[in-house]
């Protein structure tokens, strides 16, 4: 192979290992896993005498126990599989203090929930009787089957009432007792695999569960009742929950379920047995449809269909329900000047937002947020809410004023009526999309919810005859419905990718690609070639950007769909000139770009994107003076607009990464100050991003010796991280190590070493022993104790951070710190040919690490220095 | 080392949670090698499957190499179950690399890696599945040609012929990489210290 470039071997070893966070997370979240809970349980848990074992369930044992203070019997499922410092431990408390707060006859009462030994418990109810399951072997006449059924259902639709999902309904998380009354058990833990090797090992005889050690909570219930959405790792709600329901009613009513394979469900298998009314079926049926938007809308709907004599108490309380919408409306209202055949002619608006934006709706999601994170959630829930109020309002009175505008003041002709409410569906579906995302926030993408609520489209475009004209022709009729069914679809993921759920939309996008690929409607095509195009971006994956992007560009092109057209050759732009880093080819197509949008009569919001995109792609090819000019710009035009904050906060911080490359320290600050208020005003001051920032601003203060508020900075930081990912985060510990040098160039020695200390003990418990971050600590711990008067441990620790350092990451930098550390100390303890073999050792990494100039690097010089002062200087 | 091993497996599946993290350790890294630069962070959970699956294997191992071929074997068919569990059999997803600014990312993720190498990785990422895992076994893990053999369950020739034919594509597909990437480096060269630094902060 004579063309081979030289040294592929070597390039190929080279990129042999990473030492990055991310690996430390990884092994400590396999390890927690795989060995974090094997142990048996013997002894009392807390207040609870553990009396006998009743059985292994999916998430661990259950025992029957004695509560010694309240003098009763309860049920005590311990979890295994979690462990105390486990982030999936604290959903999982979180999920099960929220089922704590529903009192049903139809749900097994939760008392408490709390931690002993280590382990999460459950103290339960205790049930006399038998699961679901056991209880249809028996062979119960079919009246008393869907009774049971009946209350099984009412449980669920109960918790739905609060805003929790079960995400594992089956026959086996019913228990029936004594008097046949049906108790739904388990709320809400299936939410991400708690099922450990122990529960594995010992339901080796349960085929059902494929995947027990499923870790990220896509694939957490039991495969043959889990709805195709939820198997697919999509959207889990309340019509997931339905769907399970239907799965295990059928099953107890057909005598077998009704799908081989839910992802795939046809027709439903076997018949119901004789005595079980056809509606049921029928009712049954329509809840196993394979789309959450065929079944009901409802478990009470559900539950109302199944049984005829429900139907009529129901009746009633519709009635009531009826009114409680009615005042929405009249608060909506209660301003607006009252026209009688305004009343009469267009008032339908709000009750399209029922379903959507409602009373219930909204508790449900206060539930939800709440549950995602109690304190975080508030705070994204207050936010979330008053956006999408002013947006759902915003909404209705642009109906209503479509609608007034040909009827009532006939103003406005039939087709541009047609055109506003087929850009208000637009809307609608994109606010529907978002709502229906929201029973699935954790606590990583609650606190992204106001940002996600603040992008939905603007309601004011539809209003704007330019944009009107512009928007695409509408689907033929034949296949109207499922172009609509998979734009909702499309404004879920769409919905998802605000939130950050990135994995979960990109295992759906494919999935849409081929549908709407199907259903052979272009400008539906090229919307959903967009989206796949930003996914693929998202995971580095530009080739495949480029290919996604180009297709979107021919198929809105094809299909006059102006506005994507425009936004696909930005976005394809940022992908050429940025991420593949063909300057040119970038630049030309932001200029198609521009004229795109012109011919569409402009757009402020796309426009400054097309600035910023422009910085962005003259950064990458190393112009920062006019990369900072574009950047400024579009600065410029995104701070008119208070919906673009968030994007005038993100270009901030991109002109702060180029002052801090050309040393600009005091330009750097101000641009990162401008993006620690708007994101402090946008994501709220403990969000994450609130923090990356402070961090930032911290070093830059640093390197300004402005050491007061470097401290202040990090530890701002420190406190947004700990609260956000737990104290004993390898994160909170890293930003201690910056802490630690800031007190030693400060000269508080003593503080730094406190500070390194606690660094390499965290890290040491969270990553192990010989992780490289655990070098880094004990090395600058080493570097401290030499220097606070006890060199002999400095030396200890400092070999120990090197022999760390030589078998893992040989080629750092902080190798040759270590080894210059090294030579101090020696020196310190007067072994003076030990120090310089130190300091040679100490300049050979560092010419390793840093290549030929590395005698002017600041390292270089520093270490130079420290010889010269403990060896010459002597 | 190898009944060394079969030992720990054993004593794993009797439930002695030391010998479960002995072996994590020992082979933690080969695995996280192999999953990262194929799947997101999806790694730690194919890391545990792999583990897992460890469990129920009954076999005997000759010496070391023996094992980490069988561990390679099974990684390697996790990996395939869960793209084949993902329907995404026909589409690789490249997850693993640098996310731009742009998208509201925060500093840290503007310069991550040093370049050629993530020139490197971008371009194995590009070379069909087998070729990467190939490649990256014969060069990163100094697996034996028999082993990459019986560890893909193809004859001596096939794993042979197909290392040959990883490497050309790699190059290849390297070649498209630098051509985009010869300007970058001087950026990303300016940048590089300040994000080092910058890593340490936020991770």
């Amino acid at each position: 192979m004579p063309d081979r470039p030289p040294g592929l071997e070597t390039q190929l070893r080279a990129a042999r290992d990473d030492e990055g966070l991310e690996k430390a997370m990884a092994f400590a979240a396999v390890r927690n896993a795989l060995v974090g809970d094997t142990l048996e349980l013997a002894g009392d848990m807390g207040k609870y005498r553990v009396l006998e074992r009743l059985g292994a369930g999916g998430m661990g044992a259950v025992f029957a126990a004695w509560d010694s203070e309240l003098e009763r019997r309860v049920a005590l499922k311990v979890l295994v599989g979690t462990t105390e410092a486990d982030a999936e431990q604290k959903l999982i408390m979180r999920e099960a203090k929220a089922a704590a707060q529903l009192s049903h006859p139809n749900v097994v009462t939760v008392f408490e929930v709390g931690v002993a030994r280590g382990r999460v418990f459950l103290a339960m109810e205790y049930v006399r009787g038998e699961t679901l399951r056991a209880w249809l072997g028996e062979n119960p006449p079919p009246n008393a089957r869907i009774a049971v059924l009946m209350g099984a259902g009412r449980g669920l639709a109960a918790a739905h009432a609060c805003g929790l999902v079960h995400r594992d309904f089956k026959p086996d998380n019913v228990l029936v007792d004594a008097d046949g009354r049906a108790k739904v058990v388990d709320f809400g833990l299936a939410h991400s695999s708690t099922e450990s090797l122990v529960s594995s090992q010992h339901d080796a005889d349960a085929p059902t569960r494929a995947s027990p050690l499923t870790q990220t909570g896509s694939r957490s219930g039991t495969p043959h009742y889990m709805a195709p959405e939820a198997l697919q790792g999509v959207t889990v709600d309340a019509r997931s929950d339905q769907f399970s329901f239907a799965v295990s009613a059928w099953e107890a009513l057909c005598g077998q379920r009704p799908f081989e394979d839910n992802e795939d469900p046809r027709a439903p298998r076997g018949r119901p047995m004789p005595g079980v009314p056809r509606t049921t079926a029928a009712a049954l049926q329509r809840a196993l449809s394979p789309a959450p938007a065929d079944r009901f809308a409802s478990m009470e709907a559900l539950l109302e269909a199944i049984d005829p004599a429900r139907r009529v108490a129901r009746r009633n309380r519709w009635l009531l329900g009826g009114a409680g919408v009615l005042s929405i409306g009249a608060l909506a209202w209660g301003f607006r000047p009252h026209e009688v055949p305004t009343a009469t002619l267009c008032t339908g608006a709000h009750e399209r937002l029922e379903g959507v934006w409602d009373a219930p709706r909204r508790d449900a999601f206060e539930a939800a947020f709440a549950s995602a994170d109690a304190q975080a959630g508030a705070e994204a829930w207050t936010r979330t809410a008053a956006t999408l109020d002013t947006y759902a309002d915003a909404w209705v009175a642009a109906s209503t004023d479509a609608c007034e505008a040909t009827r009532v003041r006939g103003d406005q002709s039939d087709e541009t009526l047609t055109l506003r409410n087929r850009c208000l569906d637009g809307r609608l579906r994109a606010l529907r999309g978002l709502t229906e995302r929201f029973s699935t926030l954790d606590a990583d993408t609650v606190s992204r919810a106001p940002s996600a609520a603040a992008a939905l489209p603007e309601i004011d475009d539809c209003a704007d005859p330019a944009f009107l004209s512009a928007q695409v022709e509408p689907p033929p009729a034949r296949i109207a419905e499922e172009v609509r069914a998979a734009q909702l679809e499309l404004a879920t993921l769409e919905a998802g990718e605000e939130l950050g759920q990135y994995k979960e939309v990109a295992g759906s996008v494919p999935g849409l690609v081929e549908r709407a690929a199907s259903l052979e409607h272009r400008p539906l095509a090229a919307e959903v070639g967009y989206l796949q195009g930003r996914m693929h971006q998202r995971m580095g994956a530009f080739p495949d950007a480029r290919a996604a992007l180009e297709q979107v560009v021919l198929d809105a092109t094809a299909s006059r769909h102006d506005h994507l057209l425009a936004k696909a050759l930005s976005l394809l732009a940022l992908v050429v000139g940025h991420d593949l880093g063909d300057r040119d080819a970038g630049l030309s197509l932001l200029d198609q770009a521009q004229a795109a949008l012109t011919r569409l009569g402009g757009d402020d919001e796309l426009e400054a994107q097309l600035l910023s995109r422009r910085g962005l792609i003259l950064l990458r090819a190393s112009d920062l003076p006019e990369a900072r000019a574009q950047l400024e710009l579009a600065a410029e035009m995104f701070s008119e607009r208070l919906a673009d904050g968030v994007q005038y906060g993100d270009t901030k911080t991109n002109l702060a990464n180029i002052s801090i490359a050309l040393g600009e320290w005091d330009r750097a600050l101000d641009e990162l100050g401008a993006a620690l208020e708007v994101f402090e005003a946008f994501h709220g001051e403990e969000h994450p991003a609130v923090g990356a920032v402070l961090g930032n601003r911290a070093i830059v203060f640093r390197n300004l010796e402005r050491l007061d508020e470097a401290r202040q900075s990090f530890a701002r930081a420190r406190e947004i991280f700990a609260a956000a990912q737990g104290e004993t985060h390898p994160r909170v510990a890293a930003i201690d190590l910056n802490l630690g040098n800031v007190e030693l160039q400060a000269g508080n020695t003593n503080r730094a070493l406190a500070l390194f200390d606690a660094a390499a003990k965290s890290l040491q418990a969270s990553l192990g022993e010989e992780h490289v971050w655990v070098a880094k600590a004990v090395s600058a711990r080493g570097h401290a104790l030499a220097s606070t008067g006890d060199p002999r441990a400095g030396v200890a620790d400092l070999e120990r951070a090197i022999a760390l350092f030589e078998a893992q990451a040989p080629d750092s930098i902080d190798l040759g710190r270590a080894y210059c550390y090294l030579g101090a100390g020696r020196a310190a303890l007067g072994e003076t040919s030990a120090a310089n073999a130190a300091f040679d050792a100490a300049f050979s990494r560092l010419e390793a690490a840093l290549g030929p100039e590395f005698e002017a690097h600041a390292d270089v010089l520093d270490c130079r220095d420290a010889q010269a002062a403990v060896l010459s200087g002597r | 080392m190898s009944s060394d091993d079969s030992a720990l497996i054993e004593a794993w599946r009797a439930g002695d949670p030391q010998a479960a993290d002995t072996l994590l350790r020992r082979y933690f890294d080969p695995l996280w090698r192999f999953f990262r630069n194929k799947v997101d962070d999806q790694a730690e959970e194919l890391i545990q499957r792999t583990m897992t699956a460890l469990l129920k294997t009954r076999e005997q191992f000759r010496g070391e190499s023996s094992f980490r071929t069988y561990l390679f074997r099974i990684a390697r068919s996790e990996l395939f179950r869960f793209y084949r569990e993902r329907q995404r059999a026909a589409e690789r997803f490249d997850f693993d690399a640098v996310s731009v600014a742009d998208m509201g990312a925060s500093p840290s993720s503007v310069v991550a890696r040093r370049e050629h190498e993530r020139a490197l990785l971008i371009a194995l990422r590009r070379i069909p599945l087998d070729s990467q895992i190939v490649l990256e076994w014969h060069y990163w893990e100094d697996l034996r040609m028999s082993d990459i053999a019986e560890a893909m369950g193809v004859p001596l020739g096939t794993a042979k012929s197909r290392i040959r034919r990883a490497r050309e594509q790699l190059e290849q597909a390297l070649q498209e990489t630098i051509e985009s990437r010869e300007q970058l480096d001087s950026t990303l060269q300016n940048l590089d210290g300040w994000a080092k630094e910058l890593r340490n902060v936020v991770g």
